[in-house]
């Protein structure tokens, strides 16, 4: 019960309806174009549209929402009986607030007729909930909305450099797992160059979202706090 | 409640917030008294279990408060300036605590505390004063072994702060840090005089009610101090000073000065600085 009324209590506010609805809208239109010209052109535009710039930004909306100051923190953790109902009622409002989102653009991606981006738009969600669950145990507001939207956007993008060199081989297996959990997206592109292929990437970015989690639950039991 | 802390010591960087602290209390309520930046706040996140000392070790009850995993429910907290950045209203807070098992006594005090008349107000547009009773209703509608307030009434008026003390003085398992020396001597049963990091005083109610020494109000703060006076520290109307009480009580017939009482946390205050 308390449980219940942790969600409902994240769950107000989470969605501004004005900043909601103009980066939704944005953001489909932004797919819509980009996906109608990977015939001609290739995905690299849907795939820096929407895994460097919209979906960081998307998760920027809602984990900011998660994001809160230490009183505030220490506020809920009393009313909460604990982390345990706090950390819970907060991945799983990431997580609620993520699928509008990433669904409404994989959803589209596959309606197009890309399905292969299906299911690495929607790892976003247990990947982006476990970035924000480690990043809310240790910082505050600001820093850690900066922090996710550094992890989000820029080291994909950096991804994109290293995947995309020429005449230097593939990546190894553990510069491909990485590459798998920060920039599932972009790995559809080079698919049949990497060491690892799509299960065992999606099956990484799932375990690896699990282990995150942990650690931030870990982490968010055993924070101090100077009041 | 027994307290006790043992060389405790925090540190912020280079600076200590608090050290070389040591005392051990049995008591109902624990008053921590002292000026801005004497680590009162520090202690009191130390006792609640918020932070880890840097040196030394407390405890409450016989436990290391910052060690237990039933901090949350054991002990509760009220911090200072209340600021919440929550979009939820008022309601949902009562909502809430009213389904927690721990907090049986919710009701009672949203009446008590006058909290229904702004029940569907949000939290992020609270004033500090709306704010701190959200906090306070928080920390003593749950049952709990232990109640650490920071200044519980700092941004409340006398009428609800009157109220807040009423609470407060009936609660056993209560460690507030307060300013208002009129406020600990109405709440606590035992003091802490903290002053620049280090513990400079403690003591009960007797040892806090000296002999021979008066907290007089004078009737009027411009015409100076009666004759048989000897002031030790002035606050404008209301003076600390030795006396004898047949020289005051005559005093206060004759209509020279409003009233007196034994000097307490003021008197320990104002010596400590």
């Amino acid at each position: 019960m308390l449980t219940r009324k942790a969600v409902k209590w994240y769950l107000r506010g989470l969605f501004p309806p004005a900043a909601t609805t103009v980066l939704l809208l944005l953001m489909l239109l932004a797919a819509d174009s980009s996906l109608n010209t990977i015939k001609t052109d290739g995905p690299s535009q849907f795939i820096a549209l929407m895994e460097y710039i919209f979906f960081p930004v998307y998760g920027v909306l809602v984990g900011s929402h998660v994001f809160r100051d230490s009183r505030t923190t220490i506020f809920e953790l009393g009313i909460f009986n604990g982390p345990k109902t706090v950390f819970l009622a907060r991945a799983l409002i990431v997580a609620i607030g993520l699928l509008p989102g990433m669904g409404s653009v994989a959803l589209l991606a596959w309606w197009k007729g890309h399905p292969e981006f299906l299911v690495p738009i929607l790892l976003k969600v247990p990947l982006y909930t476990a970035f924000i669950a480690v990043l809310a145990a240790y910082l505050d507001s600001l820093a850690g909305t900066l922090t996710l939207f550094i992890i989000t956007s820029a080291v994909p993008m950096s991804f994109s450099v290293l995947l995309g060199r020429s005449g230097s081989g593939p990546p190894d297996a553990l510069m491909t797992s990485i590459a798998y959990v920060f920039s599932p997206v972009l790995c559809v592109r080079y698919r049949g160059l990497l060491p690892i292929d799509g299960i065992h990437g999606a099956a990484l970015d799932l375990a690896v979202s699990a282990l995150l989690l942990l650690w931030g639950y870990w982490a968010f039991s055993r924070r101090e706090f100077s009041p | 409640m027994r307290v006790e802390a043992a060389n405790l010591g925090v540190n912020y960087g280079s600076v200590w917030g608090i050290r070389e602290v040591t005392f051990k209390v049995k008591a109902q309520r624990l008053a921590v008294v002292g000026h801005n930046g004497s680590g009162k706040t520090t202690l009191l996140s130390v006792l609640s279990g918020l932070r880890k000392p840097t040196e030394g070790k407390a405890e409450v009850n016989g436990l290391e408060p910052y060690r237990r995993s039933d901090k949350w429910v054991a002990i509760r907290y009220s911090f200072e300036k209340p600021q919440f950045s929550v979009p939820v209203k008022v309601r949902d807070l009562v909502e809430t605590l009213r389904v927690n098992p721990n907090c049986p006594k919710v009701d009672d005090l949203v009446e008590a505390l006058g909290i229904s008349g702004f029940l569907d107000h949000r939290l992020d547009g609270l004033s500090s004063g709306q704010a701190q009773l959200c906090n306070l209703l928080m920390a003593l509608s749950c049952d709990a072994e232990l109640v650490i307030l920071d200044e519980p009434t700092a941004h409340l008026d006398s009428y609800r702060a009157g109220l807040v003390d009423d609470i407060l003085s009936k609660r056993r398992g209560l460690i507030m840090a307060t300013h208002d020396p009129e406020e600990g001597e109405a709440v606590a049963d035992h003091f802490i005089i903290m002053k620049e990091g280090r513990l400079v005083w403690q003591g009960g109610r007797r040892e806090l009610f000296a002999d021979g020494v008066y907290e007089i109000t004078l009737v009027d703060g411009t015409s100076g101090v009666p004759p048989g006076i000897e002031v030790v520290h002035s606050f404008g109307a209301i003076v600390i000073a030795r006396a004898e009480e047949e020289t005051l009580s005559e005093l206060f017939r004759r209509g020279l000065i409003a009233g007196f009482k034994r000097a307490g946390l003021r008197y320990a205050y104002a010596e400590s600085r």
